[in-house]
């Protein structure tokens, strides 16, 4: 038995698959190829499949993994991706596959472009320098099980803040992984309160996952 | 790739899967390659629609065809309809995204009669005249077309549709494609296409055919216009060997109501209960081979990575190769992890190595369908189970370890007393004791046995179709009376509200003076009433009181024998004389065997060439 990391991308159209549904969706596409993956077992066997760190429905990626294992050994880990890719959807592609090497909880902090359309760019991206300028930036954090307040001030930091074509694009890092999570719609949320704007259509792409050294989650 | 217009949408949508395409299986085209375009539309939401057989059948065999692009389209939920209206998005097609008013043909499939405002309101999404009145004689907006259970009476929709395909659409849909493409090469109008449309088999055109009524409101006569034929056919299969079946299917993002590979194992049905209108209009039964259906499976199942496939029909333990069917199946699933999933057995031929074979795949509740409580009134609706059938069946799957069991009836039906009622629990409460009767049981788990009960709809082209539906006081005392009969916690009771039921009566044997109900309804905001949440009953009353109709004499009134129906002129192969006679014989509580021991005469041997054994 063999732990695999697969890489992919998540894109396009591929963004309004939850994560739910993806799951489902990448386990199918396992079942049409002959990649000898494991099955758990139990009265409903399903492929074995856990996710470094779910992405929300709507957000892109180019970071996204998923660890599975392969019951044959000496199964070339290259050729995942290529049996793989034929058979996903459209918007979902398999970059490559191989040992994992970090452990999921070593992911502590994640980097996001939030895009948001406006007419006039260079003014929503001053209100939100000044909306990050806040000495604090409170907002209250929903857990299945309760309700928190936050800070997100020092959960964030801005990477870089551009204009262009009608869109205004902020790069954040933002605090990830099992035991502290900060979403970009709370960002996003905390923004729209404090600007009093309504967030109809944003553009989400996770860029980076990553350890608490700065490095890629790999 | 999504316009943007509706990707700016999606995120504010509730499931917006449902609304971006883009699944494995679906299909794509160029556009410069296609010369037909064809909107095959399902009246509900995404997750019923996408779990319809017939769809995929026809999607697939569209597709097959080169130059015709078929798209799928379903019926937005009410947060993204609200939206796509205020943003001027019309109602697409889920491959190209393009609205449905430009396409060729916007085919509708008639499921059941609550999606009829549903249908108007999809019109109106794609930008269509709902009415083909007001289509024009030209090629401005696309054909409508109609098809599927439905179509058997499909005069309170009659205005609406261009056309109604009658019975199965394999064959016909690609004549009426061929027609389609000559008729605009030659650049001939609408109603020329029409005119020549209703020349093929199986094609009703209702604008081609005059109806007139007696002062009482009953059909006088039906009188066809423009060389239309006086009787139309219903077109069918012959050979289940030979028709095209799908190798892929689309496999859909979100959990949808039946999300699993389905073959189909046979059609039509034997059985020939006289409430079942599928049973009839069906007919006859043609199976298909069980090396071609375990074969057919499993390629779907590799080209979908599905892992549950059922297999599909009326009555599936009816298909006289089940046992080779079975093994065969089980040489595959087992080691491919897939389930194989067995909807519409009969209590009467659930063989004890039938059940082991179906438990080695899946332990879940068992459902039976006794559909009456009594001997006799199962005798009248010509339900050939015994009791007796019942309970060994029971025995078997308490046996197996099962301790759920659903059983399914019906209240309304005729003939009906008060003690058949009673009976429905009585049953149940045998197989509840029957239960704790067994040695075998596990200690410790208790049975549960639940009750579901239907209003019965009388439905055309049934031997009931004379018959009045009980009223809506007589369905709320029988309601009571089964609660109080309840003789066991172990027993549960379903059953629903009946003013839906009334209201599919009143449309299932409707004629031309409901569509404008239908708008009326539709016009009020009715959209999506096969749900409880959308359907309101007062709207329809409104409206039938607006246009002078009563919904007892549809729903309520009993039909004589020669009385002219508004399905009249459309022929399923069954004759009237034979439902006239199984009429009476329901009303001397005398059930006749089936099909396959002993001819009914009932007609539909004669699609088949005579012999339908």
């Amino acid at each position: 038995m063999k732990l695999v990391r697969i890489f992919f991308e998540k894109r396009d159209r591929a963004r309004y698959i939850s994560h739910l549904d993806i799951t489902r969706c990448l386990s199918r596409a396992f079942a049409r190829t002959d990649i000898p993956v494991w099955y758990t077992e139990g009265f409903n066997p399903r492929i074995y499949m856990t996710f470094a760190l779910p992405l929300s429905l709507g957000y892109e990626s180019g970071c996204e993994s998923f660890d599975i294992k392969l019951t044959d050994d000496s199964f070339p880990v290259e050729e995942i991706p290529v049996r793989l890719n034929p058979v996903l959807p459209e918007g979902i592609r398999a970059l490559r596959a191989g040992e994992p090497v970090c452990k999921a909880e070593a992911i502590t902090q994640a980097d996001y472009a939030i895009r948001i359309p406006d007419e006039q760019p260079e003014k929503l991206a001053e209100q939100f320098r000044a909306f990050l300028d806040q000495p604090q930036i409170t907002v209250v954090k929903k857990t299945k099980k309760a309700e928190r307040e936050l800070d997100l001030k020092p959960l964030m930091q801005l990477r870089s803040l551009s204009c262009r074509d009608g869109w205004m694009e902020a790069e954040l890092r933002l605090a990830a992984g099992i035991h502290l999570n900060v979403s970009p719609a709370l960002v996003l949320e905390a923004f729209a309160a404090c600007s009093g704007r309504t967030m109809d259509y944003v553009r989400v792409e996770r860029l980076a996952i990553l350890t608490e050294s700065g490095a890629d989650f790999t | 790739m999504i316009p943007e217009k509706i990707d700016r949408l999606l995120l504010r949508t509730q499931k917006p899967a449902r609304y971006c395409g883009g699944e494995p299986g679906s299909v794509i085209k160029e556009k410069d390659q296609v010369d037909l375009r064809i909107a095959f539309c399902f009246p509900d939401l995404y997750e019923v629609g996408m779990s319809h057989l017939g769809m995929k059948i026809l999607y697939g065999l569209l597709n097959n065809e080169e130059g015709t692009w078929c798209e799928r389209v379903f019926a937005p939920d009410v947060d993204f309809q609200q939206l796509m209206e205020e943003n001027g998005v019309k109602l697409y097609g889920l491959e190209s995204f393009d609205p449905l008013d430009q396409f060729d043909m916007v085919d509708f499939t008639l499921q059941y009669e609550m999606c009829y405002t549903t249908i108007l309101n999809m019109l109106r999404l794609g930008g269509v005249p709902v009415r083909t009145a007001d289509r024009g004689n030209g090629w401005e907006y696309p054909l409508v077309i109609g098809g599927g259970p439905c179509a058997c009476n499909p005069e309170p929709i009659a205005d609406f549709f261009d056309l109604f395909v009658l019975g199965e659409g394999e064959e016909v849909v690609l004549e009426l494609n061929a027609l389609y493409r000559s008729c605009r090469r030659e650049g001939v109008d609408r109603r020329e296409f029409l005119r020549r449309a209703a020349q093929l088999g199986g094609v009703y055109v209702p604008s081609f055919y005059q109806v007139s009524y007696e002062e009482d409101g009953r059909v006088k006569e039906v009188t066809p216009l423009e060389g239309a034929p006086a009787v139309v056919k219903k077109r069918i299969i012959r050979d289940m060997d030979k028709v095209y079946y799908p190798d892929s299917f689309v496999v859909p993002f979100v959990d949808i109501v039946h999300d699993r590979a389905m073959t189909e194992v046979l059609r039509g049905c034997i059985r020939g209960c006289r409430f079942c209108q599928a049973g009839y209009i069906y007919r006859p039964l043609r199976e298909k081979n069980p090396d071609l259906i375990s074969e057919q499976a499993h390629t779907l199942c590799r080209s979908t990575g599905y892992n549950e496939v059922s297999l599909t029909s009326l009555s599936t333990s009816d298909h006289s190769g089940l046992e080779q069917l079975m093994e065969g199946m089980l040489s595959w699933t087992d080691g491919e992890r897939v389930n194989i999933s067995l909807p519409s057995l009969r209590v009467d031929n659930f063989s004890p190595k039938l059940l082991e074979m179906v438990q080695k795949v899946r332990k879940s509740g068992l459902t039976f369908a006794p559909e009456a409580g009594s001997q006799r009134l199962r005798d009248a609706i010509n339900k050939n189970v015994t009791e007796d059938e019942v309970m060994n069946t029971c025995r078997m799957a308490f046996e197996g370890g099962y301790t759920a069991v659903k059983l399914y009836f019906m209240m309304g039906l005729p003939t009906e007393t008060m003690e058949d009622i009673t009976a429905i629990i009585t049953l149940a409460q045998k197989a509840v004791d029957l239960y704790y009767s067994l040695p075998t049981r596990q200690k410790g788990k208790a049975v549960n046995v639940t009750v579901s009960v239907a209003c019965f709809v009388p439905k055309p082209f049934t031997p009931f179709q004379f018959e009045p539906q009980d009223s809506l006081e007589s369905f709320k005392e029988k309601q009571r009376h089964l609660v109080h009969s309840v003789t066991s916690r172990k027993i549960r009771v379903n059953y629903h509200d009946a003013i839906t039921s009334r209201l599919e009566a009143v449309l299932a044997r409707g004629d031309r003076r409901l569509c404008q109900v239908v708008e009326e309804v539709w016009r009020q905001g009715g959209n999506l009433e096969g749900w409880e949440t959308h359907f309101d009953a007062a709207r329809w009353q409104q409206a039938m009181d607006k246009f002078g109709l009563d919904m007892d004499f549809y729903a309520c009134r009993r039909r004589d024998y020669e009385e002219k129906m508004p399905w009249d002129h459309l022929d399923y192969g069954i004759t009237k004389e034979f439902l006239a006679r199984e009429n009476q014989k329901a009303h001397e509580s005398v059930a006749i065997p089936n099909c396959r021991e002993r001819c009914a005469g009932c007609g539909a041997n004669k699609l088949v060439g005579g012999v339908c054994f």
